[in-house]
């Protein structure tokens, strides 16, 4: 299949005043055409930061250690400013967590998504004024139908402050298929919302996603989540991407520990166990442990994992990062 | 609810603080000082005096001397004022013009400098420009008002005059003799407006002149805050989400800055013009003594200085006013900017 995204060994730091952050210590993956792929992991475990550093809008105290981002054929990183804003919002945009502060409180709904809509040249560059705005009306009512909202007219003069969560989520995702990009990252789209709603948004964009044959990155906590909803799972621990494959082989059998504990702290319906969560705190990135990052919380840690990383490699249809799978079980 | 329902409502709320200001002012006219100052003169033959006290209703219990007084204020019979040499509402339609024009002048100048500095001092957070502009405030809000406005003085006016220089009327609102030559009906009792009016341009420059250097003292030390404000407000806005994703919606930077940011960071900045709009149309005490310059300040300053009691009571009052109405004003257009805002 076509790879719509391709991240290589990428790598960010931020600068604090207790020292350099190493958020992202060398992650790659990749986006099929079409296909939407699961990002998972505690909370610090970098899925924003990825997200971020894709769109280039990470803040002013970042740097990219090293790395790259290749969008059809372009390395994202190596774009200038003005080029990046040309691949925003047309080639690739994104989904945001919050619906309540992502949307501007002072301007009415259809002035901001007249904006976006204007970086489509097909738009702007219509010459009448008339003919311009009519174009832009006909798309958002389009846009708005596309995620089952009710009275476009109506959503298009309100504020953001006079809809519901679940009403600027739509706006949101609808702003977002509007100029039909290639790639789009949602970022916890429904943790904000209700449970209730959070399954309809999700719906939606899935199946936005199949009539525009779209990629979306979904970042969640929530790995029942991906299970209903992606084709592949990337599972992210302390900067780094140890598990990566289809969902229905990880979910089959999961191969890194880690996996293994996110897996054991799910909800089951289907037996008695109790859920377990994985003991011990996320690492800190500004110092982080020598060896594998996760070998303080591992049951199945070794001698080898305290001293040398584990590289990634390919094993039973996925890539796992872990010396389990290095050589035989329990050698060292 | 419409706007003009929300104003109408904040007119009716004012009134009641108007009221609150008028019986204090009351307390003062009628019970701690003599009230019989406000409408006699050394000059007052005593058979008037009697007829005065009766006209005014000192002979009165004092719950209805307060509506005698309240009357008195809404008819606009204020009484004498000692230090502007006419009734006190005369000196108010003369003095007052004298100090919105310069009021004008300063806030224009405070705004146009202050707001696009505090732009470029956000932007550019803690590079260079940053630095400069925060020390450039930093002068500003430190300089006592009137070291400045002496040294202005001193550079513009004197010592330009020294070496042959074209040099800026230090004192005064106009040239004396100019506008004798030269005369202006007075329609808003705003020279400059009034002779730009009547197309009497000689006057128009001559009372620009005498404006550039107290409009510029009054302005500096706001021009510092308001540069503060402006940054901190806009990297505060800077920071929210919805920066963020206008930002990942492909919007160019232009729209996100200059539309986007800039309206939500102007809301607070807009509150603290009123404010700033306000005081100094309060009349700038310091300011206009150091020029001279025949503004509220001026007259209120020279009230306190020879103990004109009833000049400085209704300048209270006339301040009290100003302040609601600027408030009102500020709390209209904020309601306007901001639509969450509910009344
Ligand atoms: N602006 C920043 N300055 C310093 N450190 C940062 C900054 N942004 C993120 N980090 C750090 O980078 C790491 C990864 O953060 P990130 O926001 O990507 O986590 P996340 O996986 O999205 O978590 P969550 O599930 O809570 O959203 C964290 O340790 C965080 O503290
Ligand atoms: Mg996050």
């Amino acid at each position: 299949m076509e790879k719509v995204l391709e991240v290589k060994d990428l790598s960010v730091q931020f600068k604090t005043y207790r020292g350099i952050v190493k958020a992202l210590n060398g992650i790659s993956f990749d986006v099929l055409k079409g296909e939407m792929l699961g990002l998972a992991g505690e909370t610090g475990s970098g899925k924003s930061v990825t997200s971020q550093a894709i769109m280039r809008t990470l803040p002013e105290n970042s740097k990219i250690a090293g790395g790259s981002v290749l969008f059809e054929g372009k390395d994202l990183l190596k774009l200038t400013e003005k080029d990046i804003e040309m691949v925003r919002g047309r080639s690739i945009t994104a989904v945001f967590q919050d619906p309540h502060t992502y949307l501007n409180p002072v301007f009415r709904i259809g002035q901001q998504f007249k904006d976006i809509l204007l970086n489509d040249p097909a738009i702007s560059s219509i010459k009448d004024k008339k003919k311009r705005e009519a174009t832009i009306n006909e798309k958002m009512t389009q846009s708005f139908r596309d995620v089952k909202m009710p009275s476009p007219e109506r959503i298009i003069r309100s504020y953001p402050h006079e809809l519901s969560g679940g009403m600027k989520q739509r706006v949101l995702i609808a702003m977002a298929f509007s100029l039909k990009p290639s790639l789009i990252i949602a970022d916890e789209p429904t943790t904000a919302l209700d449970v209730t709603i959070q399954a309809q948004v999700l719906r939606l964009m899935r199946e936005l996603q199949k009539k525009y044959h779209t990629s979306v990155v979904l970042i969640t906590h929530d790995l029942g989540v991906i299970a209903e909803n992606c084709d592949r799972i990337a599972i992210m621990y302390a900067g780094r991407i140890v598990e990566f494959g289809d969902v229905k082989t990880v979910y089959a059998k999961p191969l890194h520990p880690y996996t293994q504990g996110l897996m054991r702290a799910l909800p089951r319906a289907d037996k008695d166990a109790q859920i377990e969560s994985i003991g011990g705190t996320v690492p800190d990135l500004v110092n982080p442990p020598k060896g594998c990052t996760f070998h303080e919380r591992c049951r199945n840690v070794m001698d080898v994992c305290k001293t040398s990383p584990p590289s990634p490699l390919f094993h039973e249809g996925r890539i796992v990062e872990c010396h389990l799978y290095n050589e035989p079980l329990g050698g060292s | 609810m419409k706007i003009y329902e929300y104003a109408i409502r904040r007119i009716f709320l004012l009134i009641f603080v108007i009221f609150g200001v008028t019986i204090i002012t009351f307390i003062f006219t009628r019970v701690l000082l003599n009230p019989l100052a406000a409408y006699i003169t050394d000059k007052t033959p005593p058979d008037a005096v009697i007829a005065i006290i009766q006209a005014h209703g000192f002979d009165r219990p004092i719950y209805e001397q307060y509506f005698i007084y309240l009357k008195d204020l809404v008819t606009l019979d204020w009484g004498w004022s000692n230090v502007g040499h006419m009734a006190l509402t005369d000196a108010i339609r003369t003095f007052f013009p004298a100090t919105v024009e310069l009021t004008i002048l300063a806030i224009i100048i405070t705004v146009l400098i202050g707001v696009p500095l505090g732009i470029i001092s956000a932007l550019k957070n803690n590079k260079w420009q940053d630095h400069a502009s925060r020390i450039f405030s930093l002068v500003g809000i430190s300089i006592p008002v009137f070291w400045l406005g002496l040294s202005l003085q001193y550079a513009f006016t004197y010592w330009t005059r020294s070496i042959g220089l074209p040099f800026l009327p230090s004192t005064g609102r106009v040239d004396p003799l100019l506008l004798i030559q030269n005369p202006v009906q007075g329609w808003t009792g705003m020279l400059m407006l009034d002779s730009f009016l009547q197309g009497n341009f000689v006057i128009t420059l001559d009372v620009f002149k005498h404006l550039i250097l107290p409009a510029i003292t009054l302005a500096f030390l706001n021009v510092g805050i308001l540069t503060r404000l402006t940054r901190s407000s806009m990297l505060e806005v800077i920071r929210q989400d919805y920066i963020t994703m206008a930002k990942a919606y492909g919007l160019p930077r232009r729209v996100i800055i200059y539309k986007y940011a800039l309206k939500n960071a102007m809301i607070p900045v807009i509150t603290s013009v009123g404010l700033i709009f306000g005081g100094m149309l309060g009349g700038a005490i310091i300011t206009e003594s150091i020029f001279s310059y025949p503004g509220m300040g001026w007259l209120s300053y020279r009230a306190i200085v020879f103990n004109d009691s009833n000049t400085i009571l209704a300048y209270v009052v006339v301040v009290a006013i100003i302040f609601v109405s600027v408030n009102l004003l500020v709390d209209i257009i904020y309601a306007w900017l901001d639509p969450r805002i509910k009344y």
